[in-house]
Parts: C-alpha cells; structure tokens; sequence
C-alpha cells in the first residue's frame, strides 16, 4: 500500500517510470503564516477499497489500515483464513520510525486544550504497538508480536527476528510489516533536514516461511549483511561500507538503493556506491521518504524485480541514525 | 517467500550477572531492598508538566540522577538526552558496573543492547509540538529534539557515554515492553547467538501518556493503586529504569562473573480479545506463563512466587488471578503473588524490566514484597496473596508483563544453581 497505489506491483511500476505519481500540497494554518509541505501520500479512495472489514478498524489510524492492507496481500487469501482457522502458528514483527502520528497530534492538542475532555478512545491508538495489535486481531493471531522502533533499516532487524522464530520453530511463518503515516508533524520534521526531502507513507510486508515449509517458495532471501552499527556520521560511512559488501555477491543483479535525490543526504551512500555499474533503482527519489517503511519499499520493488526480468537483486538500507543492512533476494 | 538462514540452535545457561535500576523507590538495589523490607509506597505530585486540570495529579515519580562526570559524553550532549533516556544510561551504567564489567574491554561490539519501551521520549516529542504549534517559524532546537525523539539516538548516545558499542532494539510493546526485551535477549544468548547481551526497560512521565490513561479513568482517583483488592479503582503511573547483563555459562565462567540467577524461560501470546481490556479469564496470560513454563522445562509447581502484573484496575487484575488459578490449578493456593505497582507504580515499558529485578532482589534476599494497601481481598484471588513483606523460601520464581494491545510476556528466573 503506497502513494502508487494499491499492491506491490504499483510500488515497482512507479519506482520503474511506468507510473506518474501525484504530488500533493499540504497547508498548515500557523498563526497568520500557511505552511504548505509537499507530499506523496496514499490515496483514500484506494485506501478503503483495498482495506479488509473488520469491526477493529473503523476507529484505527490511517497507519493500521495501511499496515493490514500491506499484510493481507503479502499473506494472500489463503494462508490469511489458516491463521484465521488457527492452522498456522503465525508470528508479526511491525517496525517504525514515527508510528501512529496523526492521533498523537489530535489527542495531545486535545490534551493541551482541556485534558479533562480527550477522548479516551484515540488514547489507545496512538500505542506504538496499536496497528500490530489491530493486524493480530484481525488475523486472530495469539502468536509472537513485536512492534519495533528504529531507523529506516530497521526493517532487516525485523526479518532477522522473524528468522529467529522460524529457526526455534516457534511460528510456522512470519509476517514482516513497515508502515508510516503522514503528517504535518512529520513532514515539518523533515524540512528540518531538507526542504527537498518529501514524505510518502504506507506500508509494505512480506510473509516468510522455512525454506522447507511448504515445497519451492519462488524467492528467497539468500544473504544479508547487517546490522552495521554506527551512532554518528563518520561511524555511518564505515557502516555503509561494510553493508555494501554484498555487492560482490552478485554483481548481475539490480541494485535497490536508498538514494532519497537529495545530495546532502544522500552523500554518504552515492559515494560509497558509485563504482556500481549495473542496473538500479531509487524508490525514494521516486516514491519520496516513507521513514520506517523506507526499506520495506525498497524490498517490494526487489522482489517484484525477480517476478519481472531479474533473476537476482540487492537492497542497499544505509539507515539514518542507527544502523545500516544490505540484502541479496533472488529466484529460489 | 524463504527465509535461508537455517541454523540448527545450540542452547545454552544463561544467566543474569549484573542489574542496574532506578525507580521511584530509589536508585539503587539497596534503596529498592529496604524499601520493599518497610513496604512502603512511594506518590507524590508531579511537578514537571501540567497535572492541574487531571482527574488525578500524583504519580510514582524518580528522583533523576544528575549528570555523571564518569560519563564520556559532555554534560551537553546529555541534557539533549530526554528524562528517560537518562534514567536509562544510569541503570546501564550501574548494570554494567554491578556485573563488575569494564565497558571497553568486557563489552564485545555487536553485544544486544535490548531495550523496552513504550513512550520513549513522548516528552522530546511534546517538546516540539509545542514549539511548532506557538513559535512554527522559529526552528531552535527543534532539530535536536527530532534527532532525540526518535529512541534509537539516545540509545547510541547511551553506548558512547558508558563506552561501548552494541546493537540496539528497541521494543514497544507497550507495558510488556521491559519484559519482552528482556525475553528477547535472553533467548539471542540462549541460541548462541551472543555470549553476552544487555537488556531492560525504560519510561519516563510524560504528560500525553498520564492525560491518557487518566483519560481512560484508569488512574486510581485516590493516587494509591490496591492492587488485588476487591474494590481497587486504577492504577498510578510510575516511572524508572532497570537493566540486566545477561551472560551465557562459559562468559560468565570465564569472566570469573558472580550470578545474581538464572534466567530460564519466556513466553509471550497475544491477547485478541480488545485493545485495551484483557480477555475476562486471561487465556491469553495463561498461554503465556504456559509458554515460559515450556520454555524452562518446568511445571508451574515448582514455582514459589510470581511478582504480577497487578496494575490495580478492575479488569486486569481479575483477569490475571483468573489465568494463575487456571495455569497452576491446585497448586495455585501454594504460590506467594504479589504487585510491586502498588509500591512504585506502573512503570510502563519499563514494568517487566524493574518487575525482573524486582524477582531478583527477592532471590537473593529470600523474601517477597508485598501488594499494599490491600482491605479487601478479591474472592477471584485464590492463591497465596502477599499483603505484608516476608522472609520465604524462594528458589524459581515468575514475572508477568501485560500491556496494551494484548502483549502479553512472562520470564522465569531461579537462583543459581
């Protein structure tokens, strides 16, 4: 679920050229001034048609029904009514940066206005774990599940939680969701970095298995090399360097990076990889940054590359402020 | 889609060596010792954000630690850090130092450095709302505050003050958040994975969380939690920090290490039943005692005391009874249960980590700290509720974390054996 539309084949047609996405102003009235953040957000008409029924969801944030939406096609109809009939022992790990903005916003400014009158039904949602909550319950999940807080590649520590289950076969498959939600609390923060940095938001997932689950999976995820830790800008490029070892794995393959189009922030990483002469892909400079859903995004687009005309491909996920991962997904 | 890595695990003892906490009791295991001996409470009103309009306008509030000159960060760069963060970096620090590491040279890099919490730092946050909302053009400070908001930050800046260099996790899992952690880590040295890890909790009071809960009316109006009392009426929110060392066998034997316990078994389960209301007979807080109980190889008879997740609210706490009568059956009259909340509040993402410590103190002191203020019992606790502190036999006991959400963890730990 992105600004591209419904599914992951939207998220690569898009990050492809195949797909021209709309760009939208946002205004925040600030005493007498306007502030107008551009933005590529999800679109709400495709939003609640591709969204499952479910009575958790009609007071949930923007962020959970992305995050459901992502998990229900990453699941397909199938496996969703096992879990649902307790055949599958099903694991989630939810990752953000932000998590559930836009009722934190509503109810603090509620807060701030007159405590004794905010409402105490947006309180829960505004929970870092709501959305994972609301996707457990909506698959009737009593598994494993973890909401994680992290940088963008954050998203990798999560397959590799989801691994560890896998391998203590605590769960018969796991589900590995990012997802982020606009606002102007959040793109305000961005312009903090960069004027040019424009926000997305949605959600991606993927569901793993054991490789000897359930026969040949048609993708796979061969290797990945992280986390690379690092907590401040020059630790950062070593990190980046070392995640980018895996280019020697593949060198044919398409390379999925994390270049946002905007220089500054994108030094560190365009240096460290320019000697890359293959093919590649920028799903942020396409898609905008999605925060936590950033890798996630750039993982879709690498898998739907293997379902098109790539046998093999690398994402590349320098972080921003805590670690760096790279990873090799290719044809099983 | 396949998950390559397949690697047969290779289970190991694991043991908790160290502890660091800090909590409105005190900020030291001796503070926290003698105060639960007394069995006494510890609320006060909270002065640092705005309560005057609250329903209710006292909590369980820490006495923050000032700025340590041992510390390799400058005074600067941790007046950036927010309130819980700090709480934090000082329970680390005295974890680090009770397991009698040296952070450079006892601290592999990559160790887990697993942290649990489930508003992280909400005040950073509301920092720069508020500035954005009054002064939207004037960007001072506005950065940093973003840069601190996000928890991963502080948790590098915690790295670089105690001087060594880990892999931060952070989960939040709302109130089993602590637990969960860690339960995490616990598991990441179990497999092998990692001969060492660090893990615990952390939450601060901030206003967005105490306006939300007392919006919920979950807050005791009386500022004093009854846990396990038939007419008890919320919770009091606390704040604090504590974290653990966890070594496998050969680490800590190498080391030469003392072992405070072993930590034997996690489980986890998710309740489905409603966002913020726990199934009325706890079947998912039975899964997950169940869950650790398999985890350790043990039978619930064999455990002697379980410090609860006992917040005080009316639905919780009857709930929770309900799953330990269920998961002990008749065994459930001989099992010590208590709630430390009713001492020092609800801590929040950091509960299932100071709760841990809690069971810790309570194995080296051979005794059991008490659920307070308690007139009344709950007919629905038909297990051996304590009311006043007491010298026991304690060799294996059992910690609960519940949270929002339906997370729902529980660890086993047991003296060393």
């Amino acid at each position: 679920m992105s600004a591209a539309g419904i599914g992951a084949g939207a998220i690569y047609q898009a990050c492809m050229g195949e797909l021209e996405l709309t760009e939208e102003k946002r205004e925040r009235i600030a005493g007498k001034e306007t502030i107008v953040s551009e933005v590529r957000p999800v679109d709400a008409a495709a939003l609640k048609a591709a969204m499952p029924k479910h009575p958790r969801l009609r007071r949930a944030s923007n962020v959970s029904k992305f995050a459901i939406t992502a998990a229900c096609e990453a699941m397909g109809a199938e496996l969703v009514e096992r879990v649902q009939n307790q055949e599958l022992r099903l694991g989630i790990v939810l990752m953000f940066m932000n998590g559930c903005v836009n009722y934190s916003n509503r109810f603090y400014t509620e807060v701030l206005a007159d405590p004794s009158l905010a409402s105490p039904i947006i309180f829960p949602e505004t929970v870092y774990n709501a959305p994972a909550s609301h996707v457990a319950g909506y698959l009737k999940s009593e598994g494993p599940a973890y909401t994680l807080i992290s940088d963008s590649a954050g998203w990798f520590s999560s397959i590799k939680i989801a691994q560890d289950w896998l391998n203590a076969g605590q769960v018969d498959g796991c589900l590995v969701i990012c997802a982020e939600e606009l606002d102007w609390l959040v793109t305000e923060a961005f312009s903090l970095y960069s004027g040019r940095l424009h926000g997305t938001e949605g959600a991606a997932a993927i569901y793993l298995e054991k490789r000897s689950s359930r026969g040949a999976s048609e993708v796979e995820i061969q290797s990945m090399i992280g986390p690379c830790d690092y907590t401040n800008t020059a630790e950062r490029r070593d990190a980046i360097g070392s995640a980018w070892a895996i280019h020697a794995v593949s060198p044919d393959a398409l390379l999925v990076d994390g270049l946002t189009g905007v220089a500054r922030i994108d030094r560190d990483e365009q240096d460290i990889l320019a000697a890359w002469s293959g093919k590649r892909v920028s799903p942020s400079a396409k898609l905008g940054f999605g925060g936590g859903a950033t890798c996630g995004f750039q993982s879709i687009v690498a898998l739907e590359a293997l379902k098109n005309e790539h046998d093999s491909a690398l994402v590349m996920a320098s972080g921003t402020n805590q670690h760096a991962f790279s990873a090799h997904f290719r044809k099983s | 889609m396949s998950s390559a890595p397949e690697q047969a695990p290779v289970y190991q003892r694991v043991f908790v060596t160290g502890m660091g906490m800090v909590s409105p009791m005190g900020n030291d295991a001796q503070a926290h010792i003698n105060s639960m001996r007394k069995g006494e409470t510890h609320f006060r009103e909270i002065d640092f954000f705005d309560v005057s309009r609250q329903r209710v306008v006292t909590a369980g509030v820490a006495d923050l630690p000032q700025y340590r000159s041992r510390y390799a960060i400058s005074e600067r760069a941790y007046n950036r850090l927010d309130r819980g963060s700090r709480l934090l970096l000082y329970a680390t620090q005295k974890a680090i130092q009770d397991a009698r590491m040296t952070a450079a040279s006892d601290i592999p890099n990559n160790t887990p450095f697993v942290i649990g919490t489930s508003a992280a730092a909400m005040p950073l946050g509301e920092d720069y709302f508020k500035a954005e909302t009054t002064e939207p053009f004037s960007r001072k400070g506005q950065l940093t505050r973003i840069e601190y908001y996000q928890p991963q930050k502080s948790m590098g800046s915690i790295q670089q003050a105690l001087g060594f260099r880990g892999q931060t996790q952070i989960i939040s899992n709302a109130c089993a958040s602590g637990a969960n952690a860690i339960g995490h880590a616990f598991h990441l040295v179990k497999t092998g994975q990692h001969q060492i890890a660090l893990a615990g909790g952390y939450d601060a009071l901030a206003q967005m969380v105490f306006a939300g809960f007392d919006a919920l009316q979950a807050l005791s109006k009386s500022g004093i939690p009854r846990p396990f009392d038939v007419n008890r009426d919320g919770l009091a929110i606390g704040e604090g920090a504590a974290m653990l060392v966890l070594e496998s066998e050969a680490s800590m034997n190498a080391r030469g290490a003392i072992p405070l316990a072993e930590i034997c078994g996690y489980g986890m389960a998710t309740d489905l039943h409603h966002l913020t209301q726990p199934h009325p007979e706890g079947k998912a807080a039975v899964k997950s005692m169940s869950a650790a109980c398999q985890d350790a190889a043990i039978q619930p008879s064999e455990i002697q005391y379980i410090n609860s997740h006992g917040t005080g609210t009316p639905l919780n706490d009857v709930a929770e009874a309900n799953a330990i009568c269920e998961w002990a059956g008749d065994h459930a009259k001989d099992i010590m249960v208590s709630s430390t909340k009713s001492a020092m509040g609800h801590l929040l993402g950091a509960a299932g980590a100071i709760e841990s410590a809690v069971c810790l103190l309570a194995l080296q002191g051979q005794f059991v700290p008490a659920s307070l203020n308690i007139r009344d019992v709950d007919p629905a606790c038909q297990f051996d509720l304590i009311q006043e502190p007491r010298d026991a036999a304690v060799d294996t006991v059992l910690t609960n974390s519940f949270g929002f959400g339906g997370c729902n963890a529980s660890l086993i730990f047991r003296s060393p054996r």
